[in-house]
Parts: structure tokens; sequence; C-alpha cells
């Protein structure tokens, strides 16, 4: 049998978006399953091709917004019968950063565990994000970097976050943590994560009522 | 000259050295070719600042191989990027200090090792 992730990019590359949907909601896995095992493998062989030039930019961006869509769509089951907690999650990507399905993963998952979530999409100025956090009162912010010519960003934007007020526990992730150990740009109130299961052990952590997400 | 600036002139040699070097390119590829080496260029140099911000030569390092795959899936073979790392190393010189330069330099130097190196593998492939 071939494994769902084949089939759901080629669903992706088709621009079939009822294909790509159908694929998530009929799965069995619990959804960090889905992500893991589905989505996460899906995208990158979607980039692969694209550097072996066996599809074009456009077929790439097609692929992500059909992507995104069904993404969407699998985690609106959660939020439709979510009770929401007092507690805050504020995602987004660095500036010149456009690859947004790994952070829109992850603020799943805070969903599921029933935190308030606020994904800022892709390529947001410091100056932007800091304005909002300091609107919204996060208690947790996540940053995503793709692009490994952004670490010298990523460490401004880490160092800025580290100065506010009411410290927010600060999250980074994205394919930069796999290329260069950034550890040491972090303070106490930033954490590295190297995975979707090192998201879900620390939420559970912080969660006492199980997550939706998890059937 | 600020940063910016800098950059700008340093953009401006390097294309200008490439294309006088190969009049066929531009016969080829036109004011088009011209934009596009800039940007590539810009991409090493953006490369470079980060492996230097964060002190670790294996981002660029890492760079040159992932340009390499992406460049030969396109019907260029590493020569075209050992030529224009060669070209960059005496032209970086005037735009840096010299720590920031010798870091510069060893990198690209790595980068023109690795594509020695996968130069051969592909010759004992073929």
């Amino acid at each position: 049998m071939t494994e769902a992730w084949r089939h759901f990019a080629a669903a992706l590359l088709a621009g079939d978006e009822r294909q790509a949907y159908t694929i998530l909601i009929e799965d069995t896995r619990p959804s960090i399953r889905v992500y893991k095992e589905i989505i996460t493998p899906a995208m990158y062989d979607i980039g692969e091709k694209w550097l072996r030039n066996e599809i074009t930019v456009a077929d790439e961006h097609l692929a992500t917004s059909v992507c995104d869509f069904a993404l969407a769509q699998y985690t609106f089951q959660f939020k439709q019968r979510n009770r929401q907690s007092e507690k805050k999650a504020m995602f987004l990507c660095l500036e010149d950063e456009q690859h947004v399905i790994g952070s829109k993963m992850i603020a799943a998952l805070f969903e599921e565990n029933h935190w308030q979530v606020r994904h800022l999409g892709p390529n947001l100025p410091l100056s932007d994000a800091l304005k909002s956090a300091e609107q919204w009162h996060p208690d947790v912010i996540g940053l995503s970097a793709a692009i490994p010519y952004r670490i010298t960003a990523l460490k401004e934007y880490i160092a800025a976050f580290e100065q506010l007020s009411w410290e927010p526990q600060i999250l980074v992730g994205g394919r930069v943590v796999a290329m260069h150990d950034l550890r040491a740009y972090c303070g106490r109130q930033t954490r590295v994560i190297y995975d979707l299961d090192e998201v879900a052990a620390w939420l559970e952590e912080k969660t006492e009522a199980p997550a939706d997400g998890v059937r | 000259m600020n940063q910016q600036a800098g950059n700008d002139a340093l953009l401006d040699k390097i294309v200008e050295e490439i294309f006088n070097a190969y009049p066929s390119l531009y016969e080829r590829y036109g004011e088009n070719g011209k934009k596009r080496t800039r940007e590539d260029n810009q991409h090493h140099l953006d490369y470079l600042q980060s492996a230097y911000d964060a002190d670790d030569s294996k981002l660029f390092v890492d760079y040159t191989v992932w340009l390499h795959e992406l460049l030969s899936a396109r019907g260029m073979n590493e020569k075209i990027i050992i030529d224009n790392y060669e070209r960059l190393i005496p032209l970086l010189k005037d735009h840096m200090d010299k720590g920031k330069y010798d870091f510069f330099k060893a990198c690209l130097e790595e980068g023109i090792q690795i594509l020695i190196a996968e130069k051969k593998k592909d010759e004992e492939d073929n």
C-alpha cells in the first residue's frame, strides 16, 4: 500500500483541495501523527522535487496553498468544539520567511490543547511582531525560521522578545534549528523545539485536560 | 560607505567581472542574466554574513552543497560556482575588515574544495 503522505503530496501537486482534505480527515491516526507522518513528509518531498527541478516554483506554491487549506479544514474540527482557556499563544515567521506550514501545525497542537492561538503568518517584521505581542500579551511566542541566512535576524527576535515585561515563554523552531545550534542565543525563557513530539510533551506538562486531537 | 552601498558596489563589480569573462552569457541571457547573477551573489553574501555572525562556516558549506544540487538539476555544473567564488575572494578584501575577510575567504575556499570533491565524484560516476 502506498503511504498516505504520497497520496497527499500527489493531491497537493494536483491542486485538489477536496482530495487533500479527505486524506487527512479520513486518516485514523491521532492528529500529531497526521502532521508528522503525512503533512511533513509530503511537504519535504515537494521541496526536494523543486530542488531537483522536477516541479516549478508555481507548482510548489500551489502545493503549499492547498496544504494550508487542508490543514486549516482539518484543524477546524478542534476549533469548533474547543473550550478556550485563558492561555494564549502567538506564532509568527520572521521577516522574509515564507514557510508557514510547520508553525501552523504547532499552532494546531496548541489549539487542540485549548489554548487561544493567533498565527500572524509569514514575513513579519520584528517591530510589528513586538507591537502585536504588547497588545495581546501571549503566554507563549513561537518563532519559525526555515532559511539559514535568517539566523542573524532570529537572534534579534529572540533578544527582543526576551525583554518583554511579562516574560513570555519563547519557542523557536523550523528547519534552521537542525542546521545550527541556536541554544547559545537563548535565555532561560527560550526553548529550541526540534520536533512536534517535543511540543506535545511540553503542552502535556502545561495542560491538565486531554487534547481534542488525541483520539 | 554604509553596508548597503558597499554591497551594491561589490555586486556591481562581481557581475561585471563574470559577464566580461564570459561574453556569451550576455548573448544568451541578456539583462535578465545580469539580474539573476546579482541575486545569486547577494545570496552568497547573505549566507557568508550569516555564517560569520553565527561563527559557523558549516552554514556556508551546507548552502554550497544545496546550491550545487539546485544548479546541477538545471543543467549547470559546479564550475560556474567555483568560478564565481574564486572571483569573489579578491573583491571582498576592500569591502570589510581583515577579520571578517579572513572568515569569508576561508568559507569560500572550503566551498570550492567541496565543489571540487563533487566534481571528482561526478567524473568517477560517469
